[in-house]
């Protein structure tokens, strides 16, 4: 278990998104991924990673590649999850690949990583700035270990590589399949590899609470701004201690009208859960605020940065949750809680 | 925290037998009013009704800032109990959660429970309770029925127009009976909460579950998964908070569970219930206004300890 807050900055050497790599490939290692490949002789630099899992009997293999465009200004991690390595292959060509881009950006990039033998998770800050975010590795499955032994994740923020800028239009994974109401959605870049070996985007709840076909719709973070009713509300703390939930991976549909029944039929799956990373409301929080659960003593976070108040709330054996936001959004349903750990 | 069955004859005989194993069990019985901590719960038994009342103190025989809605056990004309039947007690501490499972001919059951909520900052005292049934539905009639909404907003609960609350929590926003309350201090002074609805200080119900509890079971192991029971209360401006998690109750589908067996994960042992009476079939239940004598597939699983 490790986890890594620090800024980058180009400062006339390397550009930052480069450098990120070796600040994942760091912070891997520290929890027993073994490096594949890292070659930084080529433009698209390329970090493949391979852990066993904390079963020390597994193999789940992800990578990060930069990808960057001068006259269009953008500077990204291409961030993916394989189901095997073969080292005579390109990167797009690894076994059963799966991949995110994740903005990026060549000046200065701050950056949220948590990491254990399972799955790296966390965002990095850039530009003006929006907060993007990357899940690669395993989530954890409701099914015995021999059921659904490798729920594969990939997230980001891109349609694979995607010539897109941090400033274009993008959100981040969590919110999943039908989990926003926003003009042009596109159900997020969070895929599941499924027992059959589909990578597929699923439902997220608390962002989605709905079947396949339908805008969310009275969940735990629901869409609110704008609307009324009991089924668009959004959570927020009884008083000043946020409710960190689950974000769970499902999937749901109806079937055609039961006339007997007076109702719908449904089927679906409740695949399991995101490791490392949950929902929390954004009402009277922020982006880089550190929420502390449990612990011998409450930490004073006054003038401490994000490492210091997180290295703090650890030393006094609480739990540090960072609060991070979608992109530029701001609301009360746009914010998530990355766990170092 | 342990499980304890029985066989009743009456409602009377299973007040006692509550009575009995709580008062064996840290609880103070005086004056006909159980108490322990911030809880104080009478038990009031006719032939027809095993009612629970809750509040917040107790003067002599009487409830002191009694919740003015009771929750019961009934035996309803469309359905009488045949006695005997079998009761269920799981009853828990820190926190106090005491969960009565009533099962009676042969496959219905009827639930009533009440615990304290350990959710900080929500005022009040936390206490909740909830039956099969609110305190003043009228069992004479005949055609006691479950609704479930399941089409419109995917949204989930029960409808209980004139009969089943079912409670648990279990509320759609439509109907007059629901049977689960709290006594709660957001929204304005502590009070009970008794009210499902949109306003403010309402309880939401189950809705937010909607997408996960007909997800279940996976289609790809055949599994259910269980589901914390979330108690979820309107605040103002369209927020919304989690008042209450029970600790020792899950909300889950019934679909391929062997009920008289328990579901173990590791070190823990669940007893799954049907909130009412299970179909295999039907397992979405009957929705508004035609109705059902059953609940689908839809359960709840109770944690189960040896005594």
């Amino acid at each position: 278990m490790a986890y890594a807050i620090d800024t980058l900055v180009k400062a006339g050497g390397d550009d930052a998104h480069y450098r990120l790599l070796g600040a994942i490939q760091t912070l891997a290692e520290q929890v027993g991924w073994t490096t594949l490949r890292f070659d930084t002789s080529i433009p698209e630099r390329e970090l493949i990673l391979r852990s066993t899992g904390t079963t020390g009997e597994e193999e789940i293999t992800v990578g990060f590649k930069a990808y960057q465009n001068l006259a269009a200004d953008y500077y990204n991690l291409l961030a993916a999850t394989m189901v095997g390595y073969v080292p005579a292959a390109p990167f797009e060509a690894q076994p059963g690949i799966k991949s995110s881009g994740v903005p990026g950006h060549n000046q200065a990039v701050t950056y949220f990583l948590t990491a254990n033998p399972r799955r790296i998770v966390g965002a990095f800050k850039v530009g003006s700035p929006i907060y993007a975010h990357l899940y690669v590795g395993k989530a954890l499955a409701y099914a015995r270990p021999k059921e659904f032994p490798s729920p594969l994740i990939v997230a980001g923020h891109f349609e694979g590589r995607d010539a897109r800028r941090y400033s274009d239009l993008h959100w981040f994974p969590y919110k999943g399949r039908k989990g926003s109401g926003d003009s042009n959605y596109n159900d997020g870049h969070l895929y599941l590899r499924d027992a059959a070996g589909t990578w597929k985007k699923v439902q997220i709840s608390p962002f989605g609470n709905g079947h396949a076909n339908e805008v969310t719709y009275a969940s735990l973070a629901g869409e609110y701004v704008g609307r009324s009713g009991s089924g668009n509300r959004c959570l927020v703390p009884a008083g000043t201690l946020h409710q960190p939930q689950p974000l769970e991976l499902y999937d749901m549909q109806f079937g055609a009208y039961d006339n007997d029944v007076r109702g719908y039929p449904s089927s679906g799956n409740l695949y399991g859960v995101l490791d490392g990373v949950s929902f929390v409301s954004g009402f009277n929080n922020a982006s880089e605020n550190v929420l502390q659960l449990e612990g011998s003593a409450v930490i004073d976070q006054t003038s401490l940065s994000v490492r210091q108040a997180v290295d703090a709330i650890r030393a006094v054996n609480g739990r540090a949750f960072v609060v991070l936001q979608d992109g530029a959004r701001t609301t009360w349903r746009d914010y998530v809680a990355v766990e170092m750990a | 925290m342990a499980t304890f069955t029985g066989q009743v004859a009456s409602f009377a005989a299973l007040k006692t037998a509550i009575e009995t194993t709580l008062s064996a069990r840290g609880w103070a019985l005086v004056n006909g009013i159980l108490s322990k901590g911030v809880s104080f719960v009478q038990l009031t038994a006719t032939a027809t009704e095993l009612r629970l009342q809750t509040g917040t103190g107790q003067a002599g025989a009487a409830l002191t800032g009694a919740c003015p809605q009771l929750v019961k056990l009934l035996s309803f004309t469309n359905a009488p109990i045949q006695w005997p039947a079998v009761y269920v007690l799981h009853v828990f501490d820190a926190p106090d959660e005491i969960y009565c499972v009533l099962r009676y001919n042969v496959d219905r059951h009827q639930h009533l429970n009440f615990g304290v909520s350990s959710m900080p900052q929500i005022g009040g005292t936390g206490l909740w309770c909830s039956g099969s049934f609110r305190g003043d539905v009228d069992g004479t009639r005949a055609g006691v029925k479950i609704y479930i909404d399941t089409n419109s907003g995917t949204q989930l609960g029960v409808q209980p127009y004139d009969g089943f609350g079912l409670g648990f929590f279990f509320a759609s926003i439509a109907g007059t009976y629901h049977s689960s309350f709290i006594h709660c201090g957001l929204e304005g002074a502590p009070a009970w909460r008794t009210n499902v609805g949109g306003n403010t200080g309402d309880l939401l119900g189950v809705s937010h579950k909607a997408g996960l509890l007909h997800a279940l079971p996976s289609q790809f192991n055949q599994a259910t998964v269980l589901l914390p029971i979330d108690v979820l209360m309107a605040r103002q401006a369209q927020g919304q908070t989690i008042v209450a998690t029970l600790a020792h109750a899950r909300y889950c589908r019934l679909d391929h569970l062997d009920l008289n067996a328990p579901l173990i994960y590791g070190p823990e042992r669940w007893m799954a219930y049907p909130l009412h009476a299970l179909h295999p079939v039907q397992r979405n239940g009957v929705g508004w206004p035609i109705g059902g004598q059953h609940t689908g597939t839809f359960g709840i699983a109770l944690r189960e300890v040896a005594p």
